[in-house]
């Protein structure tokens, strides 16, 4: 967060508590009451969280805990002396940043300003001269900037571990991504690899051979290269370019792109008559592409795929029904996540490329699936207007 | 001296699901005179080494249905003599470290390095071959764990029948044979068989009874048995027994 942020975020927080010029005069006005309080005070504090394990572990030596004491009785000082400026919230802010550097748990935080809290009353209650009503009002001033200093701080502590937070996910991602990209071209390269090797070292190579090694290795180029498009693809898809586009046509060009293997038949149970449907082309025939080879896949040892559609409204469903292995329950909720796979083959991006084009195109995706039996992936799609 | 099927050809099953990478292999090690078969999923590579031995299994890692560390687990205990030799694309991944705890000979990165993948086919064929008979299925599998540590290859067999079956389809470097199988005699007539069918091979002698069977011993010491090891096995002594020329 930049400087002009945290400050405006603190006044905003000042604005929401009703802090004023009064306040900030009354808690001025009781600094040099606790003044001579505040070595004691300070001693106390760093005492007390001596005693706590988990909060002294983060102190390195004693030369640290001097040069803390010395940070503490600086913020302190501004704390009474003010000006709540910029220079005064930033000051807070990085408090808390520091908190989570040190791995301090923040709960510390409040426990400590709390004790610190209780001291600076009791402090301020033995000097106040007899007079109640302006005791309460400093006293009332003051828990108000302390409880704006700890919203500070709190709020610099969730940033910081948020920041923190992503920055291990994305490391996270990143390592998931190397782990597919790695099976995904190692194993092309290995085919294009060895048809090398044997192209120029085999004894005794038909030109036949020779000829099904090269179209081995253009043919593991492809494959290669259409990995890197899909996981480029993902990461910037292609703009939509929606028209009014035929369901069953889109569905015949996907499924002579991806013939089924032996054994699994596809039903293809669609009405003669279909609205047309506002949709990219394209990339409707990319998510049914994916929609029929994930059922292929779940069905190893063969089955039926039967693709349904029906419209109603502004609506046109179509269903893709697999007999398959069906999907564990709590997959289910995960198989649109990008590199989420179960399977040996593939990065994991299919059905999150799926689920990112049919949200762009306004389409929506729904599963229902049971083990052993099949899984049933329904894509509902917005009919073209004056199709309706 | 390397031990080779009957026929005198080393076998080698390629395992993989990726149909170019497995005709890739066939193609370079056929040409160099290997019999090679070929198994595009792990169910089949198991079904293959039922019906007949292979010297090597070259084994995909990451294959649908089954892994390529159970289908190692599968084909040793149906042929544990199989040397398996890991081809993957996760060389460092922990399913290929599990490999090798489970006894693989060497796990190689691809995209294969074939001068290299050639080295270790090589290498493996040429560890020694030891068939060891001995009705006791926890003693094999222990004498099978620390051989195969050691180098060597290790067919088991755990009947006399067995023996003779292994005998016949593999010609073996050593011969370990417990004298107790479930009577002298049945040891005694392995003890000839391998002699006949095997004559080049080594023939060790493994017995519990030292008293009972001083005779017998005596006898098949003269007729040619190396060595005679007695039970609880002295690993040491074992080893350096097997190790001598």
């Amino acid at each position: 967060m930049d400087n002009e942020r945290i400050y405006r975020r603190y006044r905003e927080l000042q604005d929401y508590v009703g802090w004023s010029e009064d306040d900030a005069s009354r808690v001025q006005k009781a600094w040099p009451l606790v003044k001579a309080h505040l070595p004691a005070l300070i001693d106390d504090f760093y005492a007390e969280i001596k005693r706590h394990p988990e909060a002294n572990k983060v102190f390195a030596d004693e030369a640290q805990v001097e040069r803390l004491k010395v940070s503490l009785r600086k913020w302190v000082e501004q704390l009474f002396q003010g000006p709540y400026n910029a220079e005064y919230a930033i000051h807070r802010w990085e408090v808390g940043r520091r908190h989570v550097e040190v791995g301090l748990d923040h709960i510390f935080a409040h426990a400590a300003l709390a004790r610190l809290r209780r001291g600076l009353a009791r402090a301020l209650q033995a000097e106040w001269p007899a007079d109640e009503k302006g005791l309460n009002e400093a006293l009332n001033s003051l828990n108000t900037l302390i409880d704006l200093d700890l919203a500070k701080i709190e709020d610099s502590y969730a940033a910081e571990y948020l920041d923190r937070l992503q920055k291990t996910e994305r490391l996270a991602a990143i390592g998931q991504i190397a782990a597919g990209v790695a099976h995904e071209i190692r194993n092309p390269l290995n085919v294009v690899k060895t048809s090398a090797y044997f192209l120029i070292n085999a004894k005794k190579a038909s030109p036949e051979r020779v000829a099904e090694h090269l179209a081995r290795i253009s043919r593991q180029v492809n494959h290669a290269n259409d990995v890197i498009t899909a996981l480029s693809s993902f990461a910037k898809p292609p703009a939509v370019q929606l028209s009014s586009v035929s369901v069953s046509e889109c569905l015949k060009g996907a499924i002579e792109r991806y013939p089924p293997p032996q054994g699994i038949q596809i039903v293809s149970e669609l009405p003669d008559v279909l609205p047309k449907v506002k949709a990219d082309a394209t990339q409707l025939g990319i998510v049914f592409g994916n929609l029929i080879r994930n059922a292929c896949d779940a069905m190893p040892n063969g089955g039926n795929l039967t693709i349904k559609a029906s419209s109603a409204g502004e609506w046109l469903e179509v269903d893709f029904m697999d007999t398959g292995v069906g999907i564990a329950p709590d997959h289910l909720a995960k198989i649109t996540e990008p590199l989420f796979s179960t399977k040996a083959r593939g990065m994991g991006l299919g059905l999150a490329i799926t689920s990112a084009i049919l949200s762009k195109i306004s389409g929506k995706l729904n599963v229902t699936s049971e083990l052993g039996r099949g899984s049933v992936f329904a894509v509902q799609l917005p009919v073209a207007e004056g199709n309706r | 001296m390397n031990a080779a099927n009957a026929s005198g050809v080393h076998s080698i099953l390629v395992v993989d699901d990726e149909v170019d990478a497995c005709e890739n292999l066939r193609d370079i090690l056929s040409d160099l005179g290997y019999r090679v078969a070929i198994a595009r999923s792990g169910a089949e590579a198991v079904e293959q080494v039922a019906r007949c031995p292979y010297d090597i299994a070259l084994l995909d890692l990451k294959m649908p249905g089954m892994d390529g560390v159970t289908v190692y687990r599968q084909i040793k205990r149906l042929r544990p003599e199989t040397v398996a030799i890991v081809v993957s694309a996760f060389s460092g991944s922990e399913l290929a470290d599990r490999a090798v705890e489970e006894g693989a000979a060497q796990v190689v990165a691809k995209p294969v390095d074939v001068p290299q993948l050639l080295t270790t086919i090589e290498a493996s064929l040429a560890q020694p071959l030891i068939l060891v008979v001995d009705d006791d299925a926890e003693f094999c599998d222990n004498l099978w764990q620390i051989l195969c540590k050691r180098g060597y290859r290790v067919a088991l067999a755990n009947s006399a029948e067995e023996a003779r079956r292994q005998l016949a389809t593999k010609s073996f470097n050593i011969v370990l044979i417990d004298l107790k199988l479930p009577d002298t005699k049945e040891g005694e007539n392995i003890f000839r068989t391998v002699g006949e069918i095997n004559p080049l091979a080594r023939r060790i002698l493994v017995t519990g009874f030292r008293d009972e069977s001083v005779e017998t011993i005596h006898r098949l010491v003269e007729q040619g048995v190396d060595a005679v090891c007695y039970k609880p096995i002295d690993v040491d002594n074992l080893l350096k027994t097997l190790g001598a020329r």
